[in-house]
């Protein structure tokens, strides 16, 4: 029987390819924005739920005074603080960019979710203008433990230099996204606090770990309170409250892509439900004649699903396949950045369950009309 | 018997052995609108096994309602229709299919074959329904095409065959099952007398030498003459005569 169903599949080859190339291109359209809901739907470790971030009231990308440090720590409620300053550095060419953070090494491991093995850490905190590297960036310009290398950056230092050399001393991971793939250099803040020519003794913002987690809004306005008279004041809020509303801008444009393209993606399958009802309706006689000759209704309606169900499998896999292969070439180019796309297996699962569901949905229109059809009258004559 | 009692026994038929075919005061109708239209008047026929009756009459005389229930296409208004001992007009839907697919053989006017499908795989395609093996369906292929004489043809699709072709095709397909009757409406009608004649005569020979019933609707008296026996449809009554 299945054989009966794949002649009928392929019997008019210029339909079946325009059929299956609509089927690929909502399947390619589908793969790719499941992949692009994770560069605007980013997951927050669990630490990003009750970790606090302070930043300059009145600007954002203001810097605030390091000298807060010590006032902030004692604020009942936190349990580690930390601060950080930020800077673009490349090696060697500028398309080679990443992020360089500077921070005091104490404070690293208790403020953020890295890790790194102790012999490394213990190097670290002992070499002033040492750094640690992700994996990626290690990866990315094949460093060495122990390597000496030159960072190019846009911060110009005290000699009018803009090259700070660093000694590699460790690898950092992030311990709740072990598989990202930024590219990022930790120095120590001294280090860069000392040789820059400008913004000494400030930094881009402060990380607060709170006691309790339920208590982090609490320790925010603390925090807040305390510099409610000086200059500059502080804003404090949550790591997920930072993170969201940096996206939203992103998520805005995010979401009228994907709502177009999910309008696109079933309009397809409209067409194709469309071709389905067509193809059945020209060949009601030979169905009339199947059913003559002893085949069920059931049979035929089977076999038009099945004929469905190939168009939506064959043409879908296709495009999740061409949507990986495209993500894949996309992916070299995102490396460098903080957001990853991929297709996961669930994506594949969701896409074959819609696969085998919009099959079932094209095919139920030309099955109801073979249902109902009147071999009698299909036939004309006998 | 006379036509108005729109009765036909076949005189052959013995208490013994009960007819094949039997149709009992069958009534047919149908919906036009508001007018309901008797097809069919308490019509009853016995065809017994090995007949090879044919069926002519007017266009819209009842020839192929008829030919409808006693394939299984159709049920009666009323009456009954019995094959081969089963009460077919009480059988569902899909249990009249699955009756069809093993006791009916059709052999329509215009050959019905599958376009996409050559000789071989349309003449398979009742077997499709049935349990046997892909090598058996095959050796009951090449036994059928070898009977209508197409054997060096079983790969040919319909478009590469002539009309007389198709229809041998055709006839294939409807005996392949080794069916309990077969029903033939118009057989020739689509063919020139040649191809027309050897279709006739392959009918024959289906009934004279592998015992088939066959149940033939034709307008063409040429073709009728080659029937065992022949009786007329006039306004859903049969009888033995033409009206005159």
């Amino acid at each position: 029987m299945f054989g009966l169903i794949w002649t009928n599949f392929t019997r008019k080859k210029g339909r079946l390819a325009l059929t299956l190339l609509s089927v690929l291109i909502a399947f390619l359209l589908f793969g790719m924005l499941m992949a692009a809901r994770q560069v605007f739907n980013p997951q927050l470790g669990k630490s990003d739920q009750s970790r606090l971030l302070t930043v300059n009231k009145v600007s954002r990308g203001a810097p605030l005074p390091v000298a807060y440090a010590q006032r902030i720590a004692q604020v009942p409620g936190v349990k580690a603080a930390a601060y950080a300053t930020f800077m673009l550095g490349w090696y060697q060419k500028r398309e080679n960019a990443f992020a360089v953070v500077a921070a005091p090494p104490e404070g690293v491991f208790k403020a953020f979710p890295v890790e790194a093995s102790a012999d490394q850490k213990k190097a670290w905190f002992s070499d002033r203008d040492g750094a640690l590297a992700t994996p990626a960036l290690m990866k990315a310009y094949g460093w060495k433990i122990g390597q000496r290398v030159p960072i190019m950056s846009t911060m110009q230092k005290k000699d009018g230099s803009t090259t700070w050399d660093v000694t590699i001393d460790g690898v950092v991971t992030n311990s709740e996204h072990p598989d990202a793939k930024q590219q990022q250099l930790i120095l120590h803040y001294d280090y860069l606090n000392t040789g820059r020519a400008t913004g000494t003794h400030t930094v881009a913002m402060y990380f607060e770990v709170p006691d309790d987690p339920a208590k982090a809004t609490q320790v925010a306005m603390a925090i807040d309170k305390l510099f409610e008279n000086a200059s500059p004041q502080t804003s404090t809020s949550t790591t997920k409250a930072v993170v969201h509303n940096a996206i939203r801008q992103a998520g805005d444009i995010g979401g009228i892509i994907v709502d177009v393209a999910i309008a696109v993606f079933f309009s397809m399958l409209l067409v194709v439900g469309a071709i389905m009802f067509q193809s059945a309706r020209e060949r009601r006689t030979e169905f009339a004649a199947l059913r003559a000759l002893g085949f069920t209704r059931a049979t035929i309606v089977r076999m038009v699903i099945g004929e469905s169900l190939l168009t939506c499998l064959i043409g879908g896999l296709i495009g999740i396949g061409a949507a990986a292969a495209l993500i894949s070439g996309l992916q070299r180019m995102l490396d460098k950045m903080p957001a990853s796309m991929d297709i996961t297996g669930a994506a594949v699962l969701i896409s074959v369950g819609l696969m085998i569901g919009f099959g079932l949905v094209a095919a139920a229109a030309p099955a109801g009309q073979l249902w109902r059809l009147s071999i009698r009258e299909a036939l004309g004559r006998m | 018997m006379s036509a108005t009692e729109a009765t036909i026994k076949e005189t052959t038929t013995t208490a013994t052995e009960p007819a094949l075919v039997q149709l009992h005061d069958v009534v047919k109708t149908y919906q036009r609108g508001s007018e309901t239209v008797q097809v069919l008047q308490k019509l009853s026929l016995d065809v017994p096994r090995g007949d090879f009756l044919a069926l002519m009459g007017p266009s819209g005389s009842g020839k192929t309602t008829l030919m409808n229930l006693l394939g299984g296409l159709d049920k009666p208004t009323s009456g009954q229709v019995i094959i081969d001992g089963q009460p077919i007009h009480q059988l569902s839907d899909s249990a009249l299919a699955k009756w069809r697919a093993r006791h009916v053989g059709f052999v329509f006017q215009l050959y019905h074959l599958l376009p996409v499908l050559n000789a071989e795989r349309n003449i398979e395609l009742p077997l499709l329904l049935t349990k046997l093996s892909h090598s058996e369906r095959k050796k009951r292929v090449a036994a059928a095409l070898s009977l209508v004489g197409l054997h060096d043809r079983g790969k040919h699709k319909p478009s590469e065959l002539s009309g007389g072709q198709e229809q041998r095709v055709g006839i294939a397909r409807a005996i392949v099952t080794d069916p309990t009757i077969l029903l033939c409406d118009e057989p020739t009608g689509d063919l020139d007398r040649k191809a027309g004649d050897e279709i006739l005569e392959l009918l024959q020979v289906l009934n004279a030498e592998h015992g088939k019933t066959i149940v033939m609707v034709t307008h063409d008296p040429h073709a009728a003459a080659c029937a065992k026996r022949t009786l007329f449809m006039n306004k859903g009554v049969l009888s033995e005569e033409p009206e005159a």
